[in-house]
């Protein structure tokens, strides 16, 4: 059923490329927020902090993110098919708290991949208000795109205030922390976690213009390069865009992406990016570096390059090192569709001894093969990630549920393995496999879903005091 | 999915209509079922008794259910498309306890209707091995029939003992209690309910012969071989059994007897006399004495066609109780009540709660078997009011009589979408089989939100949150 959505603008899309947040207000009355604050404290009283049952044990929470606001803003960010993660946890900041240093959350479930493009998000909802006193959650603006805590604290400190029912939306890999609650109130602020199904084909916002320039970023110069390539995935275009980057100014650039500036770096390895082939044999010496930190750029900058660095980073999936062989599988995965000639590569690489590669490769399957047209054929795809699901690693299995979910229906033969899953010793990949029996949509795969679901809800008039 | 089924056979089901109850042993390994108990255990310890909400915490107890010879003995009573209610509790029987009087259950989210048709049962599992010293719960074979407590203590009382793993399917209407527990041992016998959805059209059990015969058990031949029928699809009605017009007045007289199990013989023997009995029958269902209005209502009912004029102008009666009577006995009349349609979508609306809660169970029974030519849009429509009714136990029928109609219910889809947030937790349940069984991408789409947003996940608790 779709649900109303109002839309981001422009400005509020531009915003969010470069700041990695942003805020929207939802118009419930005030009631509706103190009926969350109130069965809030009796779960603290009762039963202690319930984590990822939170939502079950408190269903209203979904309206939240149901309206049309924080929908047409997640939209926005994260595609139309966006998905709710099951995790999730209530952060009590209590009266007179220290609050907490700046920090990037763990992905649940996952490795801890960081990544510009923007595939999940987190919302942070407040159920009451809250002032700069109360120990409001701060972020440091533009520090998605940054690894190192340097960088990221160059940039200014936003404190999060709001009325109840405020709303922040943030890409996942933003520096954020809990500031000290210096107030008498308790503050809960509700962490849900978010991540996009499909990749961008068309803006998914109130668009007016296709041209990143045309929106006045005068004032924000850092990583012009690194912005407009993440404007340009947003608006669906494929990797592979020359920005007639001198190739005498290549040597330069690949000397910078040693430098010790984290933003000089990553503002290199986006304009190489750009220069096109060119650049391929210079970045695929870079890819093979001892330093992880040089790989990871020259990834970005070959993925960014697209099809003419494909069949550099399909030969560097036989590399030697496990490292090299990651970096190339996740430039791939990254790369989406203009990768589609290294699929066979990544099929026989999801089967790779190592966790890492395992992991990338499988991700790559999902985010390449959703977008291959219909005639090519993807049973083999399917076949390995069913084969996936009973992987070791965990981050493996539940990034092949995820990538199965991405194919719906033609995952239709992995639906025996998906349903075992559903048992899986981890939560994640539980969930997984549930959203890739939905996605498939065949009755078969309904029914097997309609079971467990069942089976699973959680009735939240039901408690101890009215056990029935 | 289909799942598989080890179904009952011909003396199974004689068994079950006859005594009501029927033990089963899904083959698991013992340590199954002791995980079960230890996170039962667990669950008293940490947070009491969840109540309904047992299954989510515990999501293992489904394979119980999920296992053929259970599956298939439950098919076999409820039909193929049966279903598990939301209502379900452990029941915690501690080390020296007295145990309880027999009794019948209530109807969570429903009204006291006993019947004899079994649409609805509960199912008793032991997760853990239960002697007679233990607690066991005890039955009352046959006792579903009857009403009164006399007619049921007659019955030899029966401890169900068994191995961890042992289930036992009841009739709901089966007189039951918890025995006193003598041992030093506690007993967890964790009690679930399930629903039949479909009529039954054909045996859902491996039947060879499709006549009732039982020689051993004398007491109702009458009313037993009329399940029997029914479990066999044949519908009411046919063939009359020959009773002459003489006998027809002594029956009558019988219904008022002191004796439960003489009225109820005496009323299923009616019930085949055919069109001659039913001007009787019809005296009988306006007198003044409840009981034997409703002993007339079995009879009707099961004459069929010939008795549906009489059922329909009863809908029209000034007496409240009359008119519930009526919409009761077309409802269990099922298929053959079809030309009652209209005038059950008008009773759906009446002052009475108990004449408008018969007449929406009556739509789904009916209205669910009727040929797709025929136009349901009102009653559709009647039963999607239905699901505002100030009584919860209407709306809880409404909902499942949506239910039962499947896609034929599409319009209602806004409305069971709402009542998902009903204040009844049974009407919620019954609203999302509603849109389970509408199977509209829509339906499916909305239940899906609802589905994942009351997702528990049992690996995620206190001590490890996420």
């Amino acid at each position: 059923m779709d649900r109303p959505t109002l839309q981001l603008t422009d400005q509020q899309m531009r915003d969010f490329i470069i700041n990695g947040y942003v805020k929207v207000k939802t118009d419930f009355p005030p009631s509706f927020h103190e009926n969350i604050c109130q069965q809030l404290d009796a779960m603290f009283e009762e039963t202690g902090n319930l984590g990822n049952n939170l939502l079950p044990a408190i269903p209203e929470i979904q309206e939240v993110f149901d309206h049309s606001v924080v929908h047409g803003a997640m939209q926005g960010v994260l595609g139309a098919d966006y998905v709710m993660h099951p995790h999730r946890y209530c952060h009590f900041n209590q009266q007179g708290s220290e609050g907490q240093n700046f920090h990037k959350d763990s992905y649940a479930g996952d490795e801890q991949i960081r990544r510009h493009r923007c595939r999940w998000t987190m919302a942070f909802y407040y159920p009451q208000d809250v002032t700069e006193d109360m120990g409001a959650t701060a972020v440091l603006p533009g520090s998605q795109y940054y690894e190192t805590g340097e960088s990221a604290h160059e940039q200014p400190e936003a404190v999060l205030c709001g009325e109840a029912g405020t709303v922040t939306i943030v890409h996942y890999d933003l520096w954020h922390r809990a500031t000290p609650n210096r107030s008498d109130k308790k503050r809960y602020m509700l962490k849900f976690l978010f991540i996009r199904l499909d990749e961008p084909q068309t803006p998914l916002w109130r668009n007016d213009t296709p041209d990143w320039h045309a929106l006045g970023n005068g004032e924000a110069s850092e990583h012009p390069e690194l912005w407009e390539s993440v404007w340009d995935w947003y608006y669906g275009k494929q990797n592979g865009t020359a920005n007639g980057v001198p190739n005498a100014e290549m040597d330069t650039l690949i000397e910078t992406l040693e430098s010790d500036n984290e933003k000089e770096r990553l503002n290199a390895a986006y304009r190489l990016g750009q220069v096109g082939a060119d650049a391929v044999p210079a970045l695929k010496q870079m890819l093979h570096s001892e330093s992880n930190a040089i790989r990871e750029y020259a990834g970005y900058a070959l993925s960014l390059t697209g099809a003419s660095a494909v069949p550099t980073l399909i030969d560097a999936l036989q590399a030697t090192d496990d490292s090299v062989r990651a970096s190339a599988a996740f430039a791939l995965a990254d790369m989406g569709k203009a990768a589609q000639e290294a699929l066979p590569a990544l099929v026989h690489a999801a089967q790779d001894p190592s966790e890492s590669v395992r992991r990338h490769a499988t991700e790559g399957l999902g985010l390449i093969g959703q977008l291959v047209s219909d005639e090519t054929d993807v049973s083999e795809t399917v076949q390995v990630l069913a084969t996936r699901l009973s992987d070791d690693y965990f981050p493996v299995r539940d990034n092949a549920a995820r990538a199965l979910a991405k194919f719906g229906v033609l995952a239709e033969p992995a639906m025996p393995a998906l349903v075992a899953q559903l048992e899986d010793e981890d939560r994640y990949v539980r969930f997984h496999a549930a959203l890739a029996l939905k996605q498939i949509q065949t009755p078969e795969a309904q029914d097997a879903l309609f079971n467990h679901l069942f089976t699973s809800r959680w009735c939240a008039l039901t408690t101890r005091g009215t056990p029935y | 999915m289909s799942r598989p089924a080890l179904q009952l056979t011909d003396e199974q089901m004689r068994d079950f209509i006859i005594n009501g109850y029927i033990k089963v042993k899904p083959d698991f390994p013992p340590g199954f079922h002791e995980n079960i108990y230890e996170q039962l255990n667990a669950m008293f310890e940490h947070t009491g008794n969840l109540g309904n909400n047992v299954l989510p915490l515990i999501p293992e107890m489904q394979e119980v259910f999920d296992h053929p010879v259970v599956h298939g003995a439950m098919q076999g009573v409820l039909g193929s498309d049966y279903v598990l209610h939301p209502h379900r509790y452990c029941h915690y029987n501690p080390e020296g306890s007295d145990g309880q009087g027999f009794h019948k259950d209530t109807y969570e989210g429903d009204e006291q209707i006993r019947r004899h048709r079994c649409r609805w049962t509960m199912a008793f599992y032991y997760p853990q091995d239960v002697t007679e010293d233990m607690g066991p719960t005890a039955v009352l074979p046959g006792s579903q029939y009857y009403e009164t407590g006399e007619s049921a203590h007659e019955q030899p009382d029966l401890s169900l003992c068994g191995e961890a793993g042992t289930v036992t399917i009841v009739h709901y209407d089966l007189w039951h209690r918890a025995t006193p527990n003598r041992s030093d041992k506690k007993r967890y016998m964790v009690k679930f309910l399930f629903s039949r959805l479909g009529e039954p059209q054909t045996p859902a059990w491996n039947s060879d012969t499709t006549h009732w015969h039982n020689d051993e058990a004398p007491e109702h031949p009458e009313m037993w071989e009329s399940l029997w029928d029914w479990y066999y699809g044949k519908q009411n009605g046919n063939p009359a059994n020959g009773v002459s017009h003489n006998e027809v007045d002594t029956l009558i007289e019988t219904l008022d007897s002191d004796n439960e199990r003489e009225r109820l013989n005496a009323a299923y023997r009616l019930g085949r006399v055919g069109a001659a009995a039913v001007p009787t029958l019809k005296q009988a269902l306006h007198g003044k004495s409840d009981a034997i209005r409703n002993y007339a209502g079995y009879a009707l009912s099961l004459t069929g066609a010939p008795a549906v004029p009489t059922l329909i102008d009863a809908l029209q009666a000034t007496d409240d109780s009359v008119r519930g009577t009526a919409a009761y006995s077309l409802a269990d009349m099922g298929k053959t009540a079809q030309a009652a349609i209209p005038a059950l979508t008008r009773a759906v609306q009446d002052s009475s709660e108990w004449v408008r809660r018969h007449a929406t169970e009556a739509l789904g029974l009916i209205g669910q078997q009727i040929s797709e030519d025929i136009d349901l849009s009102e009653t559709v429509q009647v039963l999607t009011n239905g699901l505002h009714d100030d009584y919860y136990w209407i709306r809880d029928n409404a909902a499942r009589a949506l239910a039962k109609l499947g896609t034929r219910a599409e319009s209602a889809i806004p409305t069971l979408v709402a009542q998902l947030e009903d204040e009844n937790r049974y009407v919620r349940f019954h609203a999302a089989l509603a849109l389970k069984q509408i199977k509209t991408p829509e339906a499916q789409d909305a239940l899906f939100n609802h589905l994942f947003t009351s997702r528990w996940c049992e690996l995620t608790t206190r001590g490890t949150p996420y």
